[in-house]
């Protein structure tokens, strides 16, 4: 059992994470915190994409004569490389409306937002539908 | 061939041309340069199809001539070819459609960066249809979740801010859990490309190997897209998003955003999963049963709604739910009458919010039922546009929703099963559920105004949304009369995914 959870310490490690930032993403009111979130989220991706591609001892994925050993596989680099710059420009336009946000209601809960939100403008919104 | 290329021309036309758009904003012919790049589109797509459904084949497209399984490869068959061809002139009709809200409600300096981020919505609605690796087709989901939050946003009040960042969490989660399901896919067979996928899925579940890391990887991204397409229980950021964006954004988002992803899950079930034991085992019943409750508490929640925009966004959440109804059947037949509700409901949602769009406009602004009794008067197109999307997606004979009703009726007599009962007891109620939220609203809106002198009228020259009104009825009747060409077509197109 023990030497499974070690073999498996990335996959493990990239599970907790992922619920971890799940549930920030989810649960927490402050914007900041669910950026904070989607970002552990996406970064758990990372991790097990990364450590699958992985070999132990393996070097880089580069063409040699010399070369005898075995090499990492290089195609999880690639999907994290890509899954990087998704996630940077998710978290960019993230931020960007939480500024905006702020601005006009200056606060960053959600609650209070969507609360002051209805206090300006009465009548169309309905109360069941606030909670995220 | 040369109309091998279509799919790549069409996809580099857009995303080229959206990045022009900024620039020739400042001239004012950002909306001429994007109609005109929808409709060679279109135009392209049209060819495409016609030489696909007469030869009866499809193929593949291989980016940068690299074989099979290094490569990426586009895909397109009779299906991808229709499919295009609906989204590009939906696209069209309610960017025309929209154009005077989008004057009106969006800053002068920003509509160029505003045409920039619907046509790179729309580059990536085509992608999702055409492409044929699972890892690019998360980098568009990406793609257009960003777009289409920033389109919500791009009204700049405050509200419709907030509901952009609802959109995004939910996007959020969504995309996480298709990156997530890819990944463990990729761990097990070490492919993206979706033919590889099959194979390999098709040989390892002969053989009994892996099929709960198997099964977990197709809940999880049929869940994320379940999450991005606003299927019940994950819809509750569908309506604040849809209702506060501006005309022609809500249009098509709702109209065709929610569809790229569906497009996503038909190729999942078909294309990657076809044939094997995975979804046999729950992930159909859940399909099913989601898409029934959603169906009917989806209907039920747009009767209390007293905003327009918002009646009409609920309801998209219970036509969606139609298609994930058609999914759970598990035939093919259910999947070919969830493609068929797929184009029927984007040629009548899109028609429905331009013309409450246009209403709204003429009643200065105000989304309440109250304030908009009587503007069909004084809008007879809109009015009547707005009218027979209603009465579409009430089912009544002769128009585009009937026809997709048929025939998740037929695929589900035809399945048999336990799924009969449910299914066709689940279609009458919320057909007469849809009708007892249409039928008082299309009445108000024709009704007398209380009180005439004292409305706020406002006068307009511009008819754009009136065209683009006229050919969404045209097509709509087109699609409720001409059922058996289509269904035969997109059987073809099922065959050759």
């Amino acid at each position: 059992m023990l030497e499974l959870i070690v073999q498996q310490r990335y996959y493990i490690g990239a599970v907790i994470l992922f619920t971890i930032g799940l549930a920030t993403l989810f649960l927490h009111r402050n914007l900041i915190k669910k950026i904070i979130g989607l970002n552990l989220m996406d970064t758990a991706v990372f991790l097990f994409l990364a450590s699958m591609g992985y070999v132990e001892g393996g070097t880089a994925p580069i063409f040699s004569f010399a070369a005898e050993r075995a090499y990492i596989n290089p195609v999880p680099g690639g999907l994290v490389l890509t899954g990087i710059v998704v996630a940077v420009s998710t978290t960019a336009v993230f931020l960007a409306l939480t500024c905006r946000l702020y601005e006009k209601y200056r606060s960053l809960d959600l609650d209070v937002i969507l609360m002051r939100a209805r206090e300006r403008h009465p009548g169309t919104e309905h109360a069941q539908n606030t909670q995220v | 061939m040369l109309a091998f290329n279509i799919p790549f021309i069409s996809l580099f036309l857009a995303l080229l041309s959206a990045i022009a758009l900024p620039f020739v904003s400042r001239r004012g012919w950002a909306l001429a340069v994007t109609q005109a790049v929808q409709v060679i589109i279109a135009a392209l797509s049209a060819v495409l199809l016609v030489q696909l459904a007469s030869t009866g084949e499809s193929f593949t497209f291989m980016m940068g001539h690299f074989p099979a399984p290094w490569g990426n490869e586009l895909k397109a068959g009779p299906l991808e070819a229709l499919l295009a061809l609906v989204f590009s002139l939906v696209m069209f009709l309610s960017m025309t459609g929209g154009a005077v809200d989008m004057r009106k409600e969006i800053r002068e300096e920003a509509q160029g960066r505003y045409f920039l981020l619907m046509q790179l919505l729309y580059a990536s609605l085509l992608a999702m249809v055409y492409t044929n690796d699972l890892f690019t087709a998360y980098v568009f989901i990406e793609i257009s979740a960003i777009t289409a939050c920033v389109a919500v946003a791009a009204k700049e009040s405050g509200k419709s801010i907030a509901a952009a960042i609802r959109y995004l969490v939910f996007s959020g989660i969504g995309s996480g859990l298709v990156l997530l399901g890819i990944s463990v896919l990729y761990a097990i067979t070490g492919n993206l490309l979706m033919e590889s996928l099959h194979e390999s899925i098709t040989e390892m579940t002969a053989k009994g190997e892996y099929v709960l890391p198997l099964t977990v990887s197709a809940l999880l991204m049929i869940v994320g897209l379940a999450v991005k397409s606003a299927q019940f229980p994950f819809h509750s950021w569908l309506p604040d998003a849809h209702s506060n964006a501006t005309t022609s954004a809500s249009a098509i988002l709702s109209g065709l955003v929610l569809k790229g992803y569906i497009v996503l899950v038909i190729k999942l079930i078909i294309r990657v999963f076809g044939g094997s034991v995975i979804l046999n085992m729950f992930i159909q019943e859940l399909l099913f049963i989601l898409g029934l409750c959603g169906m009917i508490y989806a209907s039920l929640a747009a009767m209390r709604q007293e905003d327009v925009k918002r009646m009409i966004a609920y309801s998209s959440t219970a036509q969606i739910a139609y298609i994930f109804l058609a999914f759970g059947l598990g035939t093919r037949a259910g999947v070919a009458a969830a493609c068929f509700q797929v184009i029927a409901h984007a040629f009548t949602k899109p028609m429905i919010f331009v013309s409450a769009g246009a209403l709204i406009r003429v009643r200065g602004g105000s989304h309440d039922f109250g304030a908009l009794r009587g503007a069909a008067r004084q809008d007879i197109i809109a009015g009547l546009g707005f009218t027979v999307g209603g009465l579409s997606l009430c089912g009544l004979p002769l128009l585009a929703g009937f026809s997709a009703k048929y025939s998740i009726a037929t695929a589900a007599i035809s399945g048999g099963g336990w799924q009969m009962i449910p299914a066709l007891l689940g279609l009458a109620v919320s057909s007469v559920l849809n009708a007892m939220y249409y039928i008082p609203a299309i009445l108000a809106i024709w009704g007398r105004h209380a009180d005439e002198t004292k409305l706020t009228v406002v006068s307009e020259k511009r008819s754009e949304h009136t065209f683009a009104i006229l050919c969404f009825l045209v097509i709509n009747v087109i699609l409720g009369v001409v059922i058996q060409p289509i269904t035969s077509l997109i059987y073809q197109g099922l065959a050759l995914l």
